[in-house]
């Protein structure tokens, strides 16, 4: 069966919570009410009515300001989320890589932990067992393995996290930022092995800032703003209308200030005079 | 794509290595940098059966042989049924990261914090096994009965845990409710005292056999003491199991897709 992700009206609504606007009184009343008021509930539109088709051997950079909705997106797509209207239709087998250094468990060891983690992927216990070496080995820890996680670096921590996410292809990539942490040599080999399983897979949707990335490894760009969707093309394109709609917002920006700061000008006079 | 309860539950007792495997985990590090390691797990329970039993044998008015074994059982379920509440109050939000990347068969999460509970149980066992083999009144090999009596209570508790963790991820409040509520139970259910001591029809009487923790306990706890179990004990757990799968059923696929944005 072909691999694809087909999205249709996809509207994801929320719930999220505020707290109570106050005064900025003594520091004490700060504390005081941070402490006593109630959060309110309100809804919030993530996503508008979004529709698309990726098809196999899409490359898609989901380009945006931030807040724009690329991770809820992402989240939407690897299954955390159900959209609230509308549907999504995905075939093939999904791998996110959205926050790799979570999911450890701290008192454990590597060894434990890359189990842990492999499991969570679905792997079964007999194929992690003969995963476990290459994964040390490509994240340079296998002078460590047998340490417990929390003696390692947030870095190191990435780096392991990194290696047993992409220690398997699937058909489908989504990856929230290219990776970057680390230091010089792991980032180079990391990229060649991000560079590998993006060719490897059937379809990538990656939320990117990098421009450069995207245009190297990207055959299709999708703009949102807002919540919607506002361009969906080749990355060249959408790259260049993501730079027209934030020029455009700029100066929209700048004339609602002028129009503003126009409008106050004879309020100003009338009170002189 | 609904989620239903018992597919997923389904699914989650055919792979069973993620939930297995990270409860397991959890136990092992968390008693890995004491020296007596998983000892740890059944000193407190003893300490308690032996210092409570023997003092609350003499202030209840009991002889100590009947009451320490009775203490033992009655506590070591008990327990068991507090520990699958609090652990499935809030394992849904301890899991956000997983939950996040799209691991929703929020059953695997059920079940971890039912496996993790049951593993505490199984190793306080040893405590009820030692009362039973002490007392001249019982018999050790008396506790094989828990091979039938047991898994009803857990059957019972895996309803209660996959509603507790719904609910716990949408309210946290709901945990530290929980938790105030079950310090009182413990007092209020017949562990310390025994329930026989209310006539049937008054006050006392009714408030125990409305208590779903008095009827679980009970249920397991009389035939290894050798005693009774009542019909109303029978119906009282019959109606709880049936009506409690439907409520999780019912909750879970109603709630189940919501909880990524709860937490």
């Amino acid at each position: 069966m072909s691999v694809h992700i087909r999205a249709r009206n996809l509207t994801l609504e929320v719930p999220y919570y505020v707290q109570p606007e106050r005064q900025g009184g003594s520091w004490l009343g700060t504390l005081v009410g941070a402490a006593t008021s109630v959060p309110k509930r309100e809804f919030a539109t993530l996503l508008d009515d979004v529709s698309f088709d990726i098809e196999e051997g899409d490359r898609v950079a989901l380009i945006g300001s931030n807040g724009a909705g690329k991770t809820t997106l992402l989240r939407v797509l690897t299954g955390a989320f159900h959209p609230t209207q509308g549907h999504v239709d995905i075939q093939g087998s999904r791998q996110a890589l959205l926050n790799l250094g979570l999911g450890f468990n701290p008192e454990g060891t590597l060894h434990e932990n890359i189990y842990l983690r492999a499991t969570a992927m679905g792997i079964p216990a007999r194929t992690v067992r003969t995963m476990v070496q290459a994964i040390l080995e490509f994240a340079e820890l296998e002078h460590v393995a047998n340490r417990r996680l929390l003696t390692l670096s947030s870095g190191q921590r990435m780096r392991l996290g990194f290696a047993i996410s992409t220690s398997v292809q699937h058909d489908i990539m989504l990856l929230d930022e290219w990776f970057g942490a680390g230091d010089f040599s792991f980032v180079r080999k990391a990229r060649a092995r991000l560079t590998s399983r993006v060719e490897g897979s059937k379809i990538v949707v990656v939320a990117s800032h990098n421009t450069d990335l995207a245009k190297k490894l990207c055959n299709k760009g999708m703009v949102l703003q807002g919540g919607k969707l506002a361009y969906m093309g080749s990355v060249t394109d959408a790259l260049a209308k993501y730079k027209e709609l934030v020029e455009e917002q700029k100066r929209a920006k700048a004339e609602a200030e002028a129009a503003a700061a126009s409008a106050s000008q004879p309020a100003d006079t009338v009170s002189q005079s | 794509m609904k989620s239903s309860f018992l597919s997923h539950l389904r699914e989650s007792t055919r792979f069973p290595e993620f939930w297995a495997y990270s409860s397991w985990l959890d136990i092992v590090t968390k008693y890995r940098r004491t020296r007596l390691g998983l000892i740890w797990v059944v000193v407190p329970v003893a300490v308690f059966v032996a210092a409570i039993g023997s003092i609350y044998s003499r202030i209840m008015g009991h002889e100590p042989e009947f009451y320490i074994p009775y203490l033992a059982i009655g506590y070591v379920v008990w327990r068991f049924i507090v520990q699958c509440t609090n652990e499935a109050a809030g394992i849904l939000r301890g899991h956000k990261s997983f939950i996040m990347d799209g691991r929703t068969r929020l059953t695997d999460f059920v079940l971890r914090s039912l496996a993790k509970a049951f593993f505490y149980f199984v190793c306080t066992v040893v405590v009820i096994v030692a009362a039973l083999a002490w007392s001249p009144l019982t018999h050790w090999w008396d506790i094989f009965s828990m091979l039938l009596t047991f898994p009803l209570v857990i059957v019972n508790m895996m309803w209660w845990s996959a509603c507790m963790s719904l609910i716990g991820a949408r309210h946290p409040d709901a945990g530290e409710l929980i938790n105030t509520a079950l310090r009182f139970g413990m007092l209020l259910t017949p562990i310390l005292w025994v329930g026989s001591r209310f006539e049937a029809g008054t006050l006392g009487w009714f408030a125990i056999q409305a208590n779903p923790a008095y009827h679980l306990i009970t249920f397991v706890r009389a035939p290894i003491l050798g005693e009774q179990v009542t019909n109303l004990t029978y119906i009282y757990l019959a109606v709880m199991t049936v009506g409690g799968w439907i409520l999780a059923y019912l909750l879970y696929r109603r709630y189940a897709r919501f909880v990524p944005l709860w937490i």
